[in-house]
């Protein structure tokens, strides 16, 4: 393994002011799930980090609350406190469902939501259904506060525009009006400790049979989870059918080929996205869908 | 009410406290005063030849002790059971890339393995051949002198007239099967702890995580130049093995010893995950070409087998593999013609050897996948099929084997399978259920099998067994044949405890030593409860003559009319007359009579001839019959094992709770077999080095299992005791296969059943820079 030093902050302030001075040499672990394992793979090519900052002291940046009609979870809420949370699993029930299907009940018990965010897998399974909540995150360095769609973190494989004194404070999203459908699904290969070969998160809100606001991400399909957006515009106005899915499926399957380019994955992904698009819309369409 | 008093009964397994509370000391656990930690150093490419080495930067390392090489190897630069081609040190060859180059020894492991990057070796990098039929080619790169055409073994079968029998078809088929390179996967990675020449005792010690402890005591001998009493293993509590720490522990054991004697310290080795799957052997890929004549009404009439295994760098096992592939390769089938050939073939991919199953779970995917097509061209039921060409009491194997010796199951495992599953309501649920779900479909196989229980004609078969009665009536067993996990510690304390007609809890069992027990040979190939159980029996039996004989004088009555049981020994006639166990012990040893008894059981005679591909290969099989029933998600590749349900003819169960682990245990594996489970070789690299992507079967994807205990006792086993280890996992791969394609229409002929060929019908692979999930 790695050899560095371990720092504990036992502040936020102090947290910050570390990284103001050190942070070229510093990585920050919560739960160290990811981190981990690049610090015992003892890569040749990888001095590695001087320093680890745990911020795992940090009680200000954990829980899930309800402000107004935001909800707010801290950086280092774990995975199993997602799943578990009432209020998760009443208003937004399918960012509980893929924070179950994290890894294994030790991963979710130290992984967290931040981790999660920060480390910018692809294939990151909180992501999609954040994208489709419109998630915002709160970065914080010793000069201050911003606010930046999560979206916009977000800007390619492991990698985000986070600067690198900034911490990652929480992430917040309007709650979805009464009678939004939400669904995620995931396709792995087994079904514990199973990094995802594909995710698709759907929130949709339907008057009538018709969609109103649709919103689609994907995960392990494109270099970071994203959503897209020619699925949703192609989706707004219309009656939810299952040719209508089908037809959004198959957009979406274009439209991340269009984006990678034919890959040694894509006689797999592709069919493959279209019938989990399919299905997330159908899911979440359905009456009191979970 | 079963007629045994311990045996046949679910008694608690004797080392389950010491595991399950964390107390039980792995070889990795242990440390000796002044102990050093060795390191490896291992190949940079997949075939070279090594030009220079220079150590002289990693021996000026401080906290460096010994830096080696081959030729610091001062006896045989090899090893090997069967061909002994193996190099404990690459001399001037490395033929895979698990090959070890050098070795150092330093006073911290951080030291050893700076100073392993201080080596400098100069290759030479030689072509190398990945592929079993391209190793076959005329030019083709070769890896070892003795074999100019890169075979490691042929072996075949010839019975009655091949194309006679396949003139007599009237569908001729034929299909190929492929599978893939599998990972033991035990849970504690390879670990020993050499303690340099004992000063008074003249003999050094390893303790280690060792399966074959005789074989690796042969090998560490030999390297270092010294009689066998001078080198002794003692086994520690080992973390599963499954067939695999025999020849890596070999390497890893003698070059302890090696690196112990240079320095005159305790050596400690282990493994990491990623070494441990670098290194270590891995069951063999086959390429299984399969032909087959039958007739109308079902009969077949000739089979024609052709099987490649990829042997990798060295022979390791696969001699012995493959032959139990070519006698088991038609399946459990009355067949008249047969002509079976298996190649093992040298190719510069990691070495392949011994795992569970041991050439049976390659041919019996083929095999019973193979069934199946076959049934389904002659519109046939695969029941129906398989009912109609089953071994039966007195059939003839394709070795021209009799099989009167003991009860052939097959078709009675099958039916109780097929009735607990209620299998021909199943197939009417699940066929209803296909034709109204379009993204869901499911399914259920079948595949049965027949083994060979123990060695057979691969060589000696014996065991023997030490049975020690103290002054107090309490009792010290050991055995040379080995705990991994099975349960044999267990058995032998169930066997023992019948015997004597006592409590299991009055014996322990002594760790496994070379220099204390009797060689017994391996404990592999499902032998440990037949012969070394029929061992224990031998000795405590004999025990309980003499303790028998004296408390009859006692209480004045004929020995044959005494019986013990629960610690008391009693007349069957006037249970009055009795005798505490302890007081008949005192007496008996008062008389001064011997009170240990060394037990010996020798195999049935078996035959083999190789020249004519004939022979009475095993002096008794199992059989069984396993049925998966899946979800596949049509949409997806995911396929689901909705049940399973495996029944196995055990002869006799003697802890039967102990059976059903087995069973539990092997069908995990065989979905990981058959699902999820492959090294992937890349050229020789290989690219999966942990568990993040090799894929294993999770608590959470094994589905229920029904196991079916089914008793026919065996003339040659313990009590009537057979086997079960291995059968456990050959079948279940093809069954879900057979599953599969009754879900989808379509038949998947290659291993791993994975996402990707379940959907498409064929792999895809990545081809990966680097690994993980993290970037830096």
């Amino acid at each position: 393994m790695k050899e560095f030093d371990f720092v504990r902050a036992g502040t936020l302030s102090e947290a910050l002011e570390f990284l103001a001075v050190r942070h070229t040499a510093t990585r920050v672990i919560a739960g160290g799930t990811d981190l981990m394992i690049t610090l015992r793979r003892n890569d040749p090519s990888w001095p590695g980090p001087g320093y680890i900052l745990d911020l795992t002291g940090l009680d200000c940046l954990r829980g899930i609350s309800r402000e107004g009609d935001r909800i707010r979870i801290g950086a280092l809420t774990t995975h199993t406190q997602l799943a578990e949370s009432p209020l998760l699993k009443d208003k937004v029930p399918f960012l509980s469902a893929a924070a179950f299907s994290v890894g294994s009940p030790q991963i979710r018990n130290r992984g967290t939501i931040g981790g999660n965010i920060i480390n910018a897998s692809p294939a990151a399974d909180t992501l999609p259904p954040l994208l489709a909540l419109e998630a915002r995150c709160r970065l914080v360095s010793r000069e201050g506060e911003r606010d930046v769609s999560l979206t916009e973190l977000l800007t390619g494989p492991y990698r985000t525009s986070l600067r690198p004194q900034e911490i990652l404070k929480e992430v917040y999203f309007q709650i979805p009006g009464e009678g939004t459908g939400f669904s995620f699904q995931k396709v792995g290969r087994r079904k514990a400790l199973s990094i995802s070969r594909l995710s698709v998160a759907v929130l949709l809100s339907l008057v009538e049979g018709q969609v109103g606001k649709a919103r689609v991400a994907v995960g392990a399909a494109l270099a970071n989870a994203a959503r897209l957006p020619e699925v949703e515009e192609f989706l707004e106005g219309r009656l939810l059918d299952r040719d209508v899915a089908q037809e959004a499926g198959k957009l979406a399957a274009e439209k991340v080929v269009e984006i990678t380019g034919r890959r040694w994955s894509t006689p797999y992904k592709e069919p493959v996205l279209l019938a989990l698009v399919r299905r997330a819309l159908l899911a979440a369409g359905a009456p009191q869908s979970p | 009410m079963s007629q045994f008093r311990s045996v046949n009964h679910p008694v608690r397994r004797v080392d389950a406290y010491e595991k399950v509370t964390g107390r039980a000391k792995y070889a990795a656990d242990l440390r000796f005063d002044g102990m050093v930690w060795g390191k490896v150093l291992r190949s940079r490419y997949p075939h070279a030849r090594i030009r220079s080495i220079n150590a002289e930067k990693a021996r000026s390392l401080p906290g460096v002790l010994a830096v080696l090489t081959a030729q610091d190897v001062p006896g045989a630069k090899t090893f090997g059971i069967v061909v002994p081609n193996q190099y404990l040190l690459a001399d001037d060859r490395v033929r895979y890339l698990g090959d070890g180059v050098a070795l150092v020894a330093a006073e911290t492991e951080s030291i050893a393995q700076a100073a392993l990057a201080l080596i400098e070796v100069e290759y030479e990098e030689l072509p190398g051949v990945f592929d079993p039929l391209a190793a076959l080619e005329k030019g083709a790169p070769t890896l070892h002198a003795e074999a100019p055409d890169n075979l490691a073994v042929h072996h075949h079968v010839q019975k009655g007239d091949l194309a006679a029998g396949m003139a007599e078809a009237d569908l001729v088929l034929e299909r190929e099967y492929r599978t893939q390179f599998i990972e033991h996967a035990y849970i504690e990675p390879e670990a020993v702890l050499a303690l340099p020449t004992h000063p008074f005792g003249h003999y050094l010690t390893i303790y280690g995580s060792f399966q074959n402890i005789y074989n690796i005591r042969r090998s560490v001998a030999k390297v270092l130049a010294l009689p066998l009493n001078r080198v002794r293993l003692v086994q520690a509590t080992l973390g599963g093995s499954f067939g695999g720490k025999d020849e890596v522990m070999h390497a890893m054991a003698g070059r302890a010893a090696l690196l112990a004697q240079a320095t005159g310290r305790p050596v400690k080795m282990v493994n990491s995950r990623e070494e441990s799957i670098l290194e270590s052997y891995k069951r063999h890929p086959y390429i299984l070409r399969y032909q087959a004549g039958v007739k109308k009404d079902g009969t077949i009439s000739a089979m024609k087998i052709e099987v490649y295994a990829d042997a990798g760098a060295y022979a390791s096992m696969t001699p012995f593999v493959t032959w139990r592939s070519v006698v088991q390769a038609t399946g459990p089938y009355q067949v008249p013609h047969v002509r079976t050939d298996i190649y093992g073939v040298y190719t510069n991919n990691t070495y392949t050897g011994a795992m569970r199953g041991f050439g049976s779970p390659q041919v019996c995917f083929a095999n019973e996948s193979f069934m199946d097509e076959i049934a389904l061209e002659l519109g046939m039921d695969p029941i129906e099929f398989r009912m109609k060409n089953a071994l039966v009491d007195g059939s003839v194997t394709a070795t021209g084997q009799v099989l009167n010796r003991h009860r052939v199951s097959l078709k009675e495992v099958l039916s109780q399978a097929l009735e607990a599953v209620q299998y021909q309501d199943k197939v009417r649920e699940y066929r209803r259920f296909n034709e109204t779900n379009a993204e869901k479909k499911r399914g259920i196989g079948v595949a049965v099998s027949y083994r060979g229980v123990s060695l057979g004609g691969e060589g000696t078969d014996a065991a023997g067994a030490y049975v020690s009665v103290q002054q107090d009536g309490s009792v010290i067993i050991h055995s040379g044949l080995v705990e991994m996990g099975q349960g044999l510690r267990t058995i032998y304390t169930q066997i023992v405890a019948e015997e004597l007609g006592i409590s299991a809890d009055r014996i322990v069992f002594l760790d496994t030593d070379t220099s204390v027990n009797l060689d017994s040979g391996p404990t592999v190939a499902s032998r440990s409860t037949i012969m070394g159980g029929s061992a224990m029996k031998d000795a405590a039996g004999r025990l309980r003559l003499t303790i028998h004989g004296v408390a009859a004088d006692k209480l004045e009555v004929a020995q044959d009319d005494l019986t013990g049981e629960a610690g008391i020994i009693y007349s069957r006639n006037n249970p009055e007359k009795k005798i505490t166990f302890e007081e008949a012990v005192r007496h008996t040893a008062l008389r001064g009579l011997r009170l240990t008894e060394l037990g010996w059981y020798q195999g049935p005679k078996v035959s083999w001839d190789e020249e004519h591909g004939q022979g009475d290969a095993y002096f008794t099989y199992v059989y069984a019959a396993n049925v998966a029933e899946v979800e596949v998600d049509a949409e997806t590749g995911q396929v689901e094992v909705l049940r399973f349900t495996a029944a196995h003819d055990v002869g006799r169960a003697i802890n039967p709770e102990n059976v059903r682990g087995q069973i539990y245990g092997g069908v995990a594996m065989a979905l990981g077999y058959g699902l999820l489970e492959e090294v992937e070789m890349d050229k020789g690299v290989t690219r999966n080095l942990n568990f993040d992507e090799y894929f294993v079967a999770t608590t959470m994807d094994v589905p229920d299992i029904q196991a079916i205990i089914v008793e026919n006792p065996d003339e040659f086993g313990p009590y009537g005791a057979k086997s079960v280890g291995e059968p456990t996992l050959e079948i279940g791969a093809p069954a879900i296969a057979n599953a599969i394609a009754f879900a989808t229409g379509k038949r998947l002929r290659e291993l791993p059943m994975d996402l990707e060929r379940v959907l498409l019908g064929h792999s895809l692979r990545e081809r990966r820079t680097k690994r993980g999930s993290v970037e830096r």
